[in-house]
């Protein structure tokens, strides 16, 4: 019998609407810390723990005190911004308006000159990077195995004790990724390695 | 807000998908739109392929509009242990967003096709 993709509680999908967990914080504190950092700072974290979704769900957050605000994402390798893109970011990125840099840690020296002068009046500047650096660090992003199984639970419906098992595994196999991990679980449970989950 | 397709969910490809959205909101939209489209689930990005749309300007506030598609013919309805296609017609309000969603399969035989299934081999 055919485990139906859409049915998989791992699919991509259903990854990108977990929300982020603030760790031992209140959003309020954390946006309080950003208004103290004059609006600048960094979100740090290797991959797959969680910075992207922080940045979405900062969004709404700055819009809802009034800012504007653009998104952009860098690819893999994308050391530098084309000039159209720098231009119009200066001229999108007035004191109303904040810009959430994604992946900036595949800037190069110049790229990241050439941005950061393009937001210097912007009214927000959150960037997300690899390790420490560039801009203060906001936000420290460290996934711990609890928080993981907190997520596979969410996604399930409830660990039944083989996919809790499966899960700790898979957390300490690819070393804190939880995007990775997520996925692992994700063919495990297409091939019918893990149990069907328990609903609550 | 509701959406439905004559009590239709099973549909073969070149066929009309006739039926109607109702709404009753708390305020006149902009605009409501009907979106017939497809899109993916499983391990990959998701992808979203938007087939055909019928749009409603200035409509009141409490109302039910008749639409019509004929759907093409594909992609059908799949799913296999890495991607699942299914298709929606999905009534939209503007500019609040509030939307319903309608459910249904696109196939020879108007049924999802299960990929590894021995019937589907």
């Amino acid at each position: 019998m055919t485990t139906r993709a859409r049915d998989n509680p791992f699919s991509t999908h259903r990854l990108d609407a977990l929300r982020y967990r603030p760790q031992g914080e209140s959003w309020e504190d954390m946006l309080g810390r950003l208004e103290a950092m004059g609006w600048r700072g960094s979100v740090v974290g290797p991959e797959g723990s969680g910075k992207t979704a922080l940045l979405h769900d900062l969004a709404p957050r700055l819009k809802a005190i009034g800012l504007r605000v653009e998104n952009l994402r860098l690819g893999f390798g994308q050391r530098t911004l084309p000039v159209d893109t720098l231009r119009r970011l200066s001229s999108l990125l007035d004191g109303e308006a904040a810009l959430l840099l994604d992946g900036a840690e595949q800037l190069g020296p110049m790229g990241w000159r050439a941005v950061a002068r393009s937001a210097r009046r912007a009214g927000a500047l959150v960037i997300t990077l690899h390790r420490p650096g560039r801009l203060p660090t906001w936000v420290w992003c460290d996934p711990s195995e609890a928080l993981f199984l907190e997520l596979v639970s969410e996604l399930t419906g409830g660990c039944s004790d083989e996919a809790e098992h499966a899960a700790r595994k898979a957390f300490a196999a690819h070393g804190g990724n939880v995007r990775s991990s997520l996925l692992s679980l994700y063919d495990a449970y297409s091939e019918g390695r893990l149990g069907a989950p328990r609903r609550e | 807000m509701t959406v439905d397709a004559g009590g239709r969910t099973e549909f073969r490809p070149g066929e009309t998908l006739a039926g109607a959205a109702s709404w009753n909101l708390d305020t006149a939209p902009k605009a409501v739109e009907v979106r017939l489209f497809w899109y993916t689930e499983g391990r990959g990005t998701q992808d979203v392929g938007l087939v055909d749309k019928a749009r409603f300007e200035q409509p009141l506030m409490s109302e039910r509009r008749d639409f019509r598609f004929t759907l093409p013919e594909q992609p059908y309805s799949l799913s296999g242990k890495l991607v699942s296609v299914r298709w929606a017609v999905e009534v939209v309000a503007e500019p609040s967003g509030e939307a319903q969603r309608l459910e249904f399969t696109l196939g020879p035989n108007g049924k999802e096709i299960l990929l590894g299934d021995p019937v589907n081999p």
